[in-house]
């Protein structure tokens, strides 16, 4: 595991974000956190703890209603929501549980996304593409969909995705909450070797197995940090209580 | 009823009865099917809507052809009034004291009501008062003593009479014809019949088209019996009216007695006299055109529906997409496949009846735009509006059918899930490409099926069953070669098909090989179009070397498209069909009115003349004219029967009391030519023979004309183009023939038709006002052919005015199926669209992708439409006007223009919607 460098590349404070619908649900309350450039860092803690919130938060998905985000030395309160999309698109990666890949895309034209968005050419994009395939063992896949692809590779091809670009910040929410133990472990094992490479990842999960691979594991509950835990062995008997 | 209505509503009934036993047996599904329903009102409203115009398309077609056949009934009662039989000599005239033995015998029968003597005859009327002249005025002599029966007269004045006026030499003008005149009562009138001299009478009234004044022809004079056999100098007649007892229907059903009875009376005293029911015959052959003509129209009304039922399945097709994760855990719960279809043919069955339903209030509102509108009836009909209950219920149950097989059809795709995947709302594993057994002895079947109707030969089958073969080999040959290429050998193969067989093919003048042609090759090509939407891949790979931001944008937009060519292709089918339809309505329109040349045959001024087969041009205006050509005619008036030719719908007219004229050709002139040219046939034959004819109608048509001397029949040998779209040719109208044919007509009202051609440098219209001064005294009607054809076209465009009507429709369908597709995209790519932005995409991109996508589908859909109207344009335009397919260019660019704005209208807000999509809250919401 790869150690944080110069400071924190993603810091929140007092980190506020309400739902409003019925009635008022206070889905973060007041949060402070810090990233360090280069970490990896898992959030974990049970169903509706505000763990999916806190990473939209973060990457500057969701807007939130009190507090202070800022990611690279960028206050994302302060960016517009173009400003905000463009940052997005240069420094972060995104994997989802469900993978997330457009259905009609080849799995190549799937990674080239992010490339051609930044204004990559199609030729540059398109072998960038299949080279960040190939690292990833799934060259011999690029010209297939995700509805021939089986679940591990259609959630590396997102991987893919999420790392063509070179990210500052690659979030991951339950990036294996579909994926059965042997295909998890290869994913997991894919993220650790990309963070060893100085990836930053912040990645959400109820797995126990895919936090102890993390630097650091932030606890959720009802909305608030518990505890920051590095990954020592009682730390994680903890997350498995 | 008709059986093809009592199977329809057969079929109807058992479906939703087989619907209600599944949800009587298994009442979850019902309640699943109806909260599914009601869940979400607007995406309801949406599918509803669909449906709804599928069935006002149809049902709209029956109120015109009710509301047609009504007006018309109403105009047929109107018109023959107490007149129920009539008895005619064939032209020649006979004993008058026939209908004395007809009233004496009428004491002892119960069938008859009244017997009226009369002379009917055609003649041209001079007004010497308004110096003004029309020829072929049918003058009808009656005899005033028997007039009670037959009802009053009612005059412009607003006098009642029955007929008094007349008995002391004074005639009555109807309506149409006093206005052509411009006469008034006082006006002094020369007639003049093709009797001994001509005559001189006195206007006594102008009478209204109602009562005894709506008898006889638009143009005609009312006069007494004496008045009549003075004109045509006889002391004869030439008809009897029998009037049979009753009112209404039971008068009709009476008069089928009360005209046997005549018969058998005549047929000992009379043996050469014809006895016609009339007015049961008319009202007959009104229903036969109508019924005839109701499943040509109806076929556009089912071309709207079909565009109409694109969009439901594209609607079902994603609904059952969003739905895919709750029906995978029905399944899991142990719902079986069946279950699942039985679950989405019971909402179906829900929308499709509310569809139907709503389809009823829709069609009528539509009949309506196009009743009052220009593709109504002529403004001097009043409309009667009327909805049998056989079209309503016949409507109702074949939209709803037409829907809930659409919706039947849909779930047989969607229901077939890997319900894992499905459940976790992850992509659907690739199944095995190879036919199952089921599958494979189904394509075999349909295969064998179409290779019989091939075999038959029918027009309609025969192109059918080539295309049905040609789709089962496509889907015989999946696993063997790419699905592209696959899709775009059958849609090829099929679309070259359905081209080549309607062109070159079996032929007859129903609409079927028409419509199957269409349909066949629209949606042949659009499986052409849709499996290879991927060239637009490869042109937004070209925009990439440009900007690499334009090519993500539009690179998933344009893959939506080409990777879903069962959705593209539903939407391009809907496209281009009422485009198709629209672009052949506008150049048949084209047609009809840019046709100067071909429609006159060379002549620019047409001069008619009755009472006489003599007319002359004046030797001043000789200089004026470089050719002129004198045809003499005979206007039969009697009975009349036209058997149609073998590959015409129509049949027979059965026998009629009408008027048929005949015009007579020299040898020198066949040789020569006459200007006009036949369609089909051998011209020249006419010369061969007396009872060979060249007409309008198609070769092999025979015309009976019951005459005094038996029957006499002619043949049709050659077809001449119509001018118009009702079938007739307003420059030669009759049946030409050779002149010794005329011979065979002696007794018929002899009359001319002057034909000139304008010298070089003379204004036809100038020309023809000349003309018309110089002959005025012998009553002849003067007319330059292009005032003619203009007004045989603006008489004809109400068909073609109500098809371009439709087919806007239609187009509006195309445009609202593409605005209910985007709204549904999305929907159903919410969480696609959120995932977009999180890495970047603005929202003006998604915007861009989803307008992008939407107006490549309408192009793709307009293209189709464009090029199945060039393929089947020649075709259509040579049989329908005989001319060749010129479209309006202009019209076209103006139709595509406007079909974008609204596409980009319609998609605009959902399109906004899915750019407003905030990307948390996108990627929130699982399936």
């Amino acid at each position: 595991m790869r150690e944080p460098m110069d400071g924190p590349i993603v810091q929140a404070r007092r980190l506020r974000k309400v739902y409003r619908g019925a009635g008022e649900v206070e889905a973060l309350r007041g949060i402070d956190v810090e990233v360090g450039r280069g970490e990896m860092v898992a959030v974990v803690g049970p169903s509706g703890s505000g763990k999916t919130t806190l990473l939209n938060c973060l990457s500057g998905l969701d807007s939130f209603d009190g507090g202070q985000v800022s990611v690279d030395g960028h206050d994302l309160a302060k960016l517009s929501d173009r400003d905000r999309t463009a940052y997005r698109r240069k420094n972060m990666g995104f994997v989802f549980q469900a993978f997330n890949l457009l259905p009609v895309l080849s799995a190549v034209e799937n990674v080239e996304i992010p490339l051609l968005l930044q204004g990559v050419g199609s030729g540059v994009a398109r072998k960038r593409a299949l080279e960040m395939l190939e690292t990833l063992g799934l060259a011999h896949r690029a010209g297939h969909r995700p509805d021939q692809l089986s679940g591990g590779e259609q959630q590396r091809v997102a991987v893919a995705r999420a790392l063509v670009h070179k990210p500052a910040v690659v979030w991951a929410d339950e990036p294996t909450g579909n994926l059965d133990t042997e295909v998890t472990q290869v994913i997991v094992e894919l993220l650790v070797r990309t963070n060893k490479q100085g990836q930053t990842i912040v990645l959400v999960t109820h797995n126990p197995q895919v936090a102890e691979k993390a630097a650091r594991t932030l606890h959720m509950r009802d909305g608030r940090l518990e505890d920051h835990m590095n990954n020592d062995r009682p730390a994680l008997e903890a997350i498995r209580q | 009823m008709n059986w093809f209505l009592i199977v329809l509503l057969g079929l109807f009934g058992v479906t939703l009865i087989v619907i209600a036993a599944g949800v009587f047996a298994r009442p979850l599904i019902g309640r699943i099917a109806i909260r599914e329903a009601a869940r979400r009102p607007g995406q309801t409203a949406v599918l509803a809507l669909g449906l709804m115009i599928a069935g006002a398309g149809i049902f709209s077609i029956q109120v015109i052809f009710d509301t047609m056949y009504e007006t018309q009934r109403i105009a047929i009662l109107q018109q023959w009034g107490r007149d129920d039989i009539e008895v005619s000599g064939g032209g020649a005239y006979f004993d008058a004291g026939n209908a004395q033995r007809l009233t004496t015998d009428s004491a002892s029968c119960a069938c008859i009501a009244g017997v009226q003597n009369a002379v009917v005859g055609n003649a041209s009327v001079v007004d010497l008062t308004q110096q003004a002249g029309r020829p072929n005025v049918q003058t009808i002599g009656l005899d005033l003593a028997a007039q009670q029966r037959f009802g009053s007269f009612v005059l412009t004045s607003g006098k009642t009479t029955l007929g008094d006026e007349l008995v002391s030499g004074g005639v009555f003008l109807t309506q149409p014809l006093a206005e052509s005149l411009g006469a008034q009562a006082g006006d002094q009138l020369h007639v003049l019949t093709g009797g001994p001299s001509s005559h001189e009478l006195v206007v006594a009234g102008i009478v209204r088209r109602v009562g005894a004044g709506a008898y006889g022809f638009d143009r005609a004079i009312f006069t007494s019996l004496a008045t009549a056999q003075m004109l045509a100098g006889t002391e004869g007649v030439n008809l009897i009216r029998v009037s049979a007892r009753g009112d209404g229907d039971s008068e009709i059903a009476t008069g089928r007695i009360a005209a046997e009875r005549v018969r058998g009376l005549l047929g000992t005293n009379g043996a050469t006299l014809q006895v016609v029911e009339a007015k049961r015959a008319t009202l007959d052959l009104a229903i036969k055109d109508s019924e005839n003509g109701r499943p040509f129209a109806s076929s556009f009304g089912v071309i709207v529906a079909l565009a109409a039922t694109a969009l439901v399945a594209n609607l079902a097709l994603m609904l059952s997409e969003e739905r895919r994760p709750r029906l995978a855990v029905l399944r899991a719960l142990g719902l079986s496949r069946t279950g699942l279809i039985q679950l989405a043919t019971t909402e179906g069955a829900v929308y499709s009846v509310l569809g139907a339903l709503a389809g009823v209030p829709a069609g009528l509102l539509f009949a309506f735009f196009i009743l009052e509108g220009p593709g109504g009836p002529p403004s001097s009909v009043p409309i009667v509006y009327s909805v049998h209950v056989d079209s309503l219920v016949g409507a109702v149950a074949a939209a709803s059918l037409f829907n809930l097989v659409t919706v039947f059809l849909a779930s047989l795709r969607t229901t077939g899930m890997a319900i894992s995947s499905a459940i976790r709302d992850l992509p659907e594993p690739s199944i095995n490409k190879h036919p199952s057994r089921k599958r494979l002895a189904l394509l075999i079947v349909t295969a064998l099926v179409g290779l019989v109707l091939l075999a038959t030969r029918h027009p309609s089958w025969s192109l059918f069953g080539g295309a049905l073969a040609i789709a089962a080999a496509g889907g015989l040959a999946r696993g063997r070669i790419s699905d592209r290429v696959r899709y775009s050998a059958a849609g090829a193969g099929a679309a070259a098909w359905a081209v080549l067989d309607f062109q070159y093919g079996p032929k007859d003048s129903s609409p079927g090989p028409f419509a199957f042609a269409l349909i066949a090759t629209v949606l042949a090509l659009s499986v052409l179009v849709a499996a290879n939407l991927s060239i637009l891949d490869g042109a937004i790979g070209l925009l990439g070397h440009v900007s690499g931001g334009l090519r993500a944008t539009l690179r998933p937009a344009m893959a939506y498209s080409s990777r879903r060519p069962l959705r593209s292709g539903l939407v391009i089918a809907a496209f281009s069909i009422v485009m198709a339809m629209l672009i052949l309505a506008e150049a048949l329109l084209t047609a009809e009115n840019n046709n100067y040349a071909l429609n006159s045959g060379g002549w620019d001024v047409q001069a008619v003349v009755a009472g006489t087969d003599q007319l002359s041009l004046p030797a001043n205006l000789e200089p004026k004219v470089a050719r002129q050509l004198l045809l003499p005619t005979r206007t039969f008036l009697g009975p009349v029967n036209w058997v149609y030719a073998a590959t015409d719908f129509r049949g027979t007219t059965g026998w009629q009391q009408g008027a048929v004229t005949v015009l007579g050709v020299s040898m020198a002139q066949l040789s020569q030519g006459i200007g006009v040219t036949s369609i089909d046939g051998d011209w020249s034959a006419v010369g061969r023979s007396p009872d060979l004819v060249a007409s309008v109608e198609p070769v092999g048509s025979v015309v009976h004309l019951g005459t005094d001397h038996g029957t006499l029949s002619f043949r049709v040998v050659a077809q001449i183009r119509p001018t118009n779209g009702t079938g007739s040719n307003s420059i030669i109208p009759g049946l030409i023939a050779s002149d010794t044919a005329l011979s065979l007509l002696a007794n018929s009202a002899p009359g001319a038709i002057l034909l000139l051609a304008a010298a070089p440098g003379q204004d036809a219209a100038e020309l023809a006002r000349e003309v018309q001064q110089a002959t005025l005294s012998q009553g002849a009607q003067v007319t330059s052919t292009r005032s003619l054809l203009a007004e045989d076209s603006a008489n004809s465009m109400g068909i073609v005015t109500f098809i371009i009507l439709l087919m806007r429709v239609g187009l509006l369908v195309g445009v609202s199926s593409l605005g209910a597709v985007a709204l549904r995209a999305v929907v159903e790519r919410r969480r696609s669209i959120g995932m977009l932005r999180a890495i970047g995409y603005q929202p003006s991109q998604v915007l861009a992708g989803l307008l992008a996508e939407t107006a490549a589908v309408a192009t793709a859909g307009l293209f189709v439409g464009l090029t199945v109207a060039y393929a089947l344009g020649a075709t259509f335009n040579a049989a329908l006007a005989g001319a060749a397919f010129s479209p309006d260019l202009g019209g076209v660019a103006w139709t595509m223009g406007l079909v974008y704005v609204a596409v980009l209208l319609v998609t605009l807000v959902p399109a906004l919607r899915a750019a407003r999509l905030r990307p948390a809250e996108a990627l929130r919401v699982m399936g």
